[in-house]
């Protein structure tokens, strides 16, 4: 099963220098399922209702970004790695914000007001 | 580093900009429905406490393979093989959720041919499903390995790269939970939607026209 692949010493200083312990783990696990059921309520508040969007989208951002940070360990490897992600989402929010401004559709417009 | 695990990020930001598309495609057509009238539409349809219990499915599955990696990094492969299992277990559930909420849906009249609604729903949900399937049956495969004792300590980057694969999967179900679930469809009246959906139809009409 063990196959000897090639790999690249300089950019590996970082790696598994800093992984969290389990129990980190399950915390950050307790995190998340907290701000998941923090979104379902206010779903269901009405009188958060007029930010309800913003309040919704930076929570989910909130949960993306600790998931990619600590479960995918982005946040503990090299700079290459966040990178090459952090390029891949800044297209695709790009992408979708070119969109939307050429559809003259709503979208940006529930966030930036 | 291993280029096992660049190849599989290099992989995950191509993928990043796939989903990126879907929800882009959602987003510009969600609320053109309602605009032409063709139902059955979102709110009719979206069972909130049901998706969020698969989305808490999900994300616990997220724990149980990180624990599956730390386990075997850590040399226990029985624990490591008890995550793993736990992990693909999740998934089922989670994919067993989505079946019968696209089967409810059907039922109700919707289909990927109704309206736009129906197209852009199936196609990005559809994709996410396809993913964690793709997903499941990796785990089950590492799983069986590990069985025949061909996951050691030493093979850890190959759970981990498995790991970062279905991490992503529950990032794109994040964010699909908010922006198709939990964000309430009044917000997203937008305006000449009809005439813009219409000239879609238009389209889409001549280009079937002009193949016979």
């Amino acid at each position: 099963m063990v196959q000897k692949t090639g790999s690249m010493p300089a950019l590996d200083e970082h790696h598994e220098a800093h992984h969290p312990s389990l129990r980190t783990y399950v915390n950050i696990a307790i995190f998340l399922a907290i701000i998941t059921a923090v979104e379902v309520a206010i779903y269901y508040i009405e009188s958060v209702e007029s930010i309800l969007v913003p309040a919704l989208i930076i929570l989910s951002a909130v949960k993306f970004l600790t998931v990619v940070g600590y479960f995918m360990h982005l946040k503990f490897d090299g700079r290459l790695l966040s990178f090459i992600f952090g390029a891949a989402l800044i297209v695709a929010i790009a992408v979708y914000i070119a969109i939307d401004v050429m559809m003259d559709h709503k979208p940006v417009e529930w966030f930036f007001g | 580093m291993d280029h096992r695990k660049l190849l599989m990020w290099l992989f995950l930001a191509s993928d990043c900009m796939f989903f990126g598309a879907l929800i882009a495609t959602y987003m510009i057509y969600r609320g053109r429905s309602e605009e032409m009238g063709i139902g059955p539409f979102p709110h009719e349809l979206i069972d909130i406490p049901f998706t969020s219990v698969s989305a808490f499915v999900l994300l616990m599955s997220s724990l149980t393979m990180v624990l599956a990696l730390g386990s075997l990094q850590q040399g226990n492969i029985r624990g490591s093989r008890i995550w793993l299992f736990a992990t693909a277990l999740l998934g089922s559930i989670f994919l067993g959720g989505q079946y019968f909420e696209f089967t409810e849906f059907y039922h109700e009249g919707l289909s990927l041919t109704t309206n736009l609604y129906g197209a852009s729903f199936f196609t990005l949900t559809g994709f996410h499903g396809t993913h964690v399937a793709i997903g499941v049956l990796w785990l089950l495969s590492l799983l069986f390995v590990s069985l025949r004792g061909g996951l050691k300590k030493e093979d850890s980057m190959t759970l981990e790269v498995a790991g970062l694969y279905w991490h992503f999967v529950d990032i794109v179900w994040i964010v699909i939970f908010t922006l198709v679930y939990l964000i309430p469809y009044d917000e997203v009246v937008s305006e000449g939607g009809e005439e813009h959906a219409m000239t879609m139809v238009e389209f889409g009409t001549r280009i079937m026209t002009s193949f016979g």
